[in-house]
């Protein structure tokens, strides 16, 4: 009995193939008398036909009993090494931002990493002596040392001043997020870094109740940590808003019963906001007795700190696969 | 800032059952961030407690043994510092001091044992705590209870807010206890203590003690003249030494602490001068001679023109703003004391303190800029508490110089503004109620609200009606303000095309090239721009970098990435890494909004590194991806053709130009990283930088449809021998330029050399995709193809088909 179909194939070959026994019986044949070459030819071609009916039956047989895959295949061993490859974390979260904002019909803007004394201080009402204006703060270009205004370029120290670029050149209602990386001359320690995501949205509407504002907080917070966080605003100083807020969300870690990230008040500052100064207004285009607004800017990785639980916001920089990686 | 409850309720009476963590919270909401809370009575032991000596055996230099009751008839041996007088009131640990050698027995405490040492100064800090008068020690002007603990003998019961900086910076009238009070007054409805002071209407104005004051610097100033009739110095009060130290001040003689009390209490900073080591009149000026002091706050100050100083009539007494200078401090030999009192340019103090690199308690208050009439009320209650606790002391003199007044700001605005925007409807009445206890006076006139400012709101501070509306709305409570949900014209919003192509590339990347994501610093390191001979390109640099050997900018992404391939080089051998972000471009700049501002070149690039055992591999891995961009990012025209750059960066052999249309605008290139950068690996390297801004990129899908056909397709390979001159690029373009009609794709299989290849030649095998759309293919159909192509390979390079 023939037990596999290489087998049978093997037995096919030998009876019915080119070189096998039954075409040595056809070619003899023709050594026999006339007479008798008709009774056999009949016999020989009833046979072969009998046979291949055999090795179609056997076949059928087979096929059903055999398997395309070797018994001894191992289904738990690994298939070929692909790398993982994956998205920055902050830029995960920039865009999963981005999406929650389109579908509130705002528009993602950027501005230049580069920029001047005139739209990141200037325009935004900051003093001439503010503190940030000066290098310790603030990474100067040195090819424009001595020069003042719009001159005097920067890495830029915020995103802020992008929002006057924007409403100069757009048409007021304005409704726009404009996430980006910033840099400040600063020492760096696991929670300060000199080069650092915000992300920004600005709304100018003529009537614009500062309640209003806190849909934009409710969409970050909520697309970040995936369910409604409850928040509070409190007072807060800024020079480009007044008046200006800081804006606490309930610590995660603790639902807000005190814990030590929260340093036990059970809240956590985590953006500032407010409404555009009135000279910012101006510098925008706008007639601040017609038009108001509502800001809000919230340190990207901070929150990304705060959602996986990083311990080091120098991580983010640090170009290691191995911590980036495990972000899908 | 530290601020002290117990001091608060000097200024305001508020609730008896207010806890602080509530006021905190409030006070959190409406002015300032309150960041901690501290019971001072926490850091004090348990078990100590107050203890009477029973017999003062022993000396001063032994640490011996002593008998002391500690309540209810309860006796103990305690170890004592000192020798010490039978019946003296002293703290005792009862289970010893931490650390201490004794601690297996009670302890007799100094201060410093509890590290309560800033409410003494000099040796008083280690001498032994002595409550009640008697003792040889500090003394504590309250009767004791034996047994009973010592925190509320030393006001160190009290609980200590912490208030963020940050969140004070535009309020120079929260810099002090006062303001702090009035704030809460205000919040609670809760009676303000109007500040003490004293008339000087006894007082004869004097004028020599004033010369020149540059109203550049100065806006007012007061001095006053004291003289001791009797004695060294006082002693300061128990009461101001422990509030001093409860908000980190410590007691450096009565005369420095009586101004640090006024400036802790009313936010006014003055500084007191030795008399006698002044050559009267003082002036306010900048620096005139180049000279060195040393100052009060530790620092030696270089002074000079542009330094803003108190001077006498020899030299600079003070850093003006920022601290006394040492040679004219008070002492307890002093017979006589000059206070000043400044109001100072914010500006100038702030410069001074930058040059000095030196900030001070005081320098922190003038920086903020303060109301010229803290002169006046400081100087008054200076007198009062020199009144009150010296009383061998009197005021002999006072010259007081006003330059520039602060003036009340008076804001024009209408009700109807603040009701829109805040959501309300709020009554004139009920604005006047919340602005009136901050010291705003409130007048409507028809439709129109016209509020005053105090003068200590009126320092820049307050001045619009914006800021009226935040006093309102803060004063109401921004989570108590209606809530509203904005209403939206929805409209066309745009997408920017740049942003969009940078998802759809770093999305492509990540998710299907498999390649990770990194950021990294805007600036690079020398050693990597050496190394990829970008240094030889105009570079932007930065004042102040991160370290000398990073002043410039980046002018390219491949620095970074390849000192983060260096990184990962110690843990991993197979990674590919990718940076999407800007250059920064020395030469020509443009403007980008407005004429005036010229901004450098920024282009937005993507680059990549892919490390792996066989650099052929990473090679074509890297060519893949970059191939792979053009579907993946809607790019109208993206190519790889062989590279003619050889200047550039990396290989100049494993090297292809990316193209679109007529334009190169990047590279893939291998890295030779041990030679470049002197390391050790055996990793192929291979690179890419494209400029993702010169692209024109399709603003929808997209896709076209063609009809599939019903017969199946086909292939057939071919090998081949040629020369090595001849790229694949040039023999897949010839291969497809033969039975066009039948031909669908022509697909790299293999190539080789080897002992059967003649040097200078390779073979190669390519496999050729046919199909037809209207039947069936035949074996001759695959023949007669195959043998086209064969027969034009050959007459183009000369090749020589082996099979």
């Amino acid at each position: 009995m023939v037990e596999t179909l290489d087998d049978l194939d093997g037995v096919s070959r030998r009876i019915l193939g080119r070189r096998g026994v039954m075409k040595d019986i056809q070619r003899a044949i023709g050594a026999l008398d006339v007479a008798e070459k008709p009774r056999v030819g009949r016999l020989v071609q009833e046979t072969t036909e009998r046979i291949e009916m055999a090795v179609d039956a056997a076949k059928e047989r087979l096929a059903g009993q055999t398997r395309p895959i070797d018994p001894l295949f191992d289904p738990t061993v690994p298939g070929p090494d692909m790398l993982a490859g994956g998205l920055h974390p902050i830029v995960q979260t920039m865009y999963d931002l981005n999406d929650a904002f389109e579908a509130l019909n705002f528009e993602v803007y950027s501005g230049p990493e580069i920029s001047s004394e005139l739209y990141e201080f200037d325009n935004m009402n900051f003093p001439d002596e503010h503190p940030a204006r000066e290098s310790m703060d603030t990474y100067w270009l040195a090819e424009t040392s001595g020069a003042l205004g719009a001159e005097r370029l920067c890495l830029r120290p915020h995103l802020t001043g992008a929002s006057v670029r924007y409403m100069q050149t757009h048409e007021p209602p304005h409704r726009f997020v404009y996430p980006g990386r910033v840099y400040r001359n600063e020492s760096t320690d696991a929670r300060h870094e000199r080069a650092f995501f915000q992300y920004e949205a600005l709304i100018t509407e003529r009537h614009l109740p500062f309640a209003a504002g806190k849909l934009l907080v409710s969409t970050i917070l909520s697309t970040v940590f995936g369910t409604d966080v409850r928040v509070r605003m409190r007072t807060g100083y800024f020079p480009f808003v007044e008046p200006g807020f800081e804006i606490d969300m309930e610590c995660q870690v603790c639902q807000g019963r005190g814990c030590r990230l929260c340093k036990g008040i059970g809240w956590l500052e985590i953006m500032p906001g407010g409404v555009p100064h009135p000279n910012v207004l101006r510098h925008g285009g706008l007639d601040p007795n017609e038009w108001t607004g509502f800001y809000i800017n919230i340190g990207l990785d901070r929150l990304v700190m705060m959602r996986y639980g990083i311990d080091d916001v120098r991580l983010f920089n640090s170009g290691d696969i191995r911590f980036l990686e495990q972000f899908k | 800032m530290l601020i002290s409850l117990d001091w608060l309720t000097e200024f305001v009476r508020l609730p008896t059952d207010l806890d602080s963590s509530a006021l905190a919270h409030e006070l959190t909401l409406r002015t300032v961030e309150v960041e901690r809370i501290e019971n001072l009575g926490d850091s004090i032991p348990e078990d100590v407690v107050v203890g009477r000596v029973l017999d003062g055996a022993g000396t001063n230099n032994d640490a011996h043994l002593v008998s002391v009751e500690t309540g209810d008839g309860q006796m103990v041996e305690a170890w004592a510092h000192e020798k010490l007088n039978p019946s003296a009131f002293v703290a005792v640990a009862m289970s010893g001091i931490g650390g201490d050698k004794r601690q297996s027995r009670p302890v007799i405490c100094s201060p410093a044992d509890l590290n309560l040492g800033m409410l003494w100064y000099g040796e008083a800090a280690h001498s032994t705590l002595v409550f009640g008068t008697g003792g040889s020690g500090p003394v504590v002007g309250r009767e004791p209870l034996l047994g009973s603990k010592i925190a509320p003998l030393l006001g160190w019961d009290d609980t200590v807010i912490e208030i963020d900086n940050k969140s004070l910076t535009n309020r120079p009238d929260l810099w002090s206890h006062y303001g702090i009070a009035r704030e809460l007054a205000a919040i609670y409805s809760a009676e303000f203590i109007e500040l003490p002071s004293a008339s000087f209407d006894s007082v004869s104005a004097s004028s020599n003690l004033l010369d020149l004051v540059d109203p550049s610097l100065c806006r007012h100033i007061a001095i006053l003249d004291i003289a001791r009739r009797d004695g060294p110095q006082p002693v300061t009060p128990f009461q101001v030494r422990s509030r001093l130290a409860r908000v980190g001040q410590r007691s450096v003689g009565f005369y420095a602490d009586i101004t640090n009390y006024v400036m802790f209490g009313i936010g006014q900073p003055s500084h007191a001068y030795d008399r006698a080591k002044v050559a009267l009149p003082l002036s306010v000026r900048y620096g005139i001679h180049e000279d060195e002091r040393a100052l009060l706050s530790g620092d030696r100050a270089h002074i000079g023109p542009t330094t803003p100083v108190i001077a006498d009539s020899n030299h600079a007494v003070a850093v003006a703003g920022v601290a006394g200078s040492v040679d004219t401090q008070v002492t307890d030999e002093s017979e006589a004391v000059l206070v000043e009192l400044a109001n100072l340019d914010p500006r100038a103090v702030r410069r001074s303190t930058l040059e000095l690199q030196t900030r001070t308690e005081a320098s922190a208050r003038f920086e903020k800029g303060l109301d010229t009439q803290g002169v006046t009320r400081a100087a008054g209650y200076i007198v009062h508490l020199l009144q009150h606790y010296d009383q061998g002391g009197s005021i002999v003199g006072y010259q007081e110089r006003v330059v520039a007044a602060t003036q009340p700001q008076v804001i024009d605005t209408t009700l109807s503004f603040l009701n829109d925007r805040m959501g309300t409807e709020l009554e004139a009445e009920r604005v006047a109620e919340l602005l009136n206890p901050l010291g705003f006076v409130t007048r409507s006139e028809g439709a129109r609200l016209v509020i005053a400012a105090p003068t200590w709101r009126s320092t820049g501070d307050v001045s619009i009606p914006n800021d009226i509306l935040e006093e309102v709305s803060r004063m109401i409570g921004y989570d108590n303000l209606p809530p509203s949900a904005p209403t939206f014209t929805v409209r066309h919003s745009g997408r920017d095309p740049l942003y969009a192509l940078e998802r759809r590339v770093r999305e492509f990347l990540a998710f299907r090239a498999h390649v990770q994501e990194v950021l990294t610093y805007p600036w690079a390191s020398d050693r990597y721009l050496d190394a990829l001979g970008l240094s030889r390109q105009p570079m932007l640099t930065i004042e102040g970098p991160p370290s000398p050997d990073r002043r410039h900018l980046r002018p390219s992404l491949l620095p970074n990435l390849l000192a983060a391939v260096e990184g990962n080089l110690s843990h991993s051998n197979r990674f590919a890494i990718f940076e999407l972000g800007s250059v920064y471009l020395g030469g020509e700049r443009k403007p980008l909004t407005i004429a005036d501002e010229r901004l450098p070149a920024l282009p937005r690039r993507v680059g990549a590194v892919f490390v792996g055992d066989s650099l052929s591999t990473e090679f074509r891995r890297a060519a893949a991806a970059v191939t792979g961009l053009r579907r993946a990012g809607w790019i109208q025209h993206l190519e790889l053709k062989e590279d003619g750059d050889a200047d550039s960066w990396g290989d100049s052999v494993a090297a292809l130009e990316v193209r679109s249309a007529d334009r190169v605008v990047g590279r893939i290139a291998a890295i030779d990283l041990p030679r470049l950068l002197d390391i050790q690996t055996n990793q192929g390297v291979v690179a890419f930088e494209i400029e993702l801004s010169a692209f024109t990129c399709d603003s929808y899908r997209p896709n076209m449809y063609e009809p599939t056909s019903t017969f199946p397709s086909t292939s057939i390979d071919l090998s081949m021998t040629l020369s090595n001159d001849i790229s694949w690029a040039s023999i897949a373009a010839a291969a497809s330029e033969v039975e066009v009609r039948l031909v669908k794709r022509v697909e790299f299989v293999d190539e080789f050399r080897g002992d059967s290849i003649r040097d200078g030649q390779r073979s190669i095998t390519l496999r050729l995709h046919l199909g037809a759309p209207d039947r069936t293919l035949l074996a001759s159909d695959k023949v007669l193809v195959r043998d086209a192509i064969a027969e034009h390979l050959r007459a183009r390079f000369a090749a020589v088909i082996r099979a």
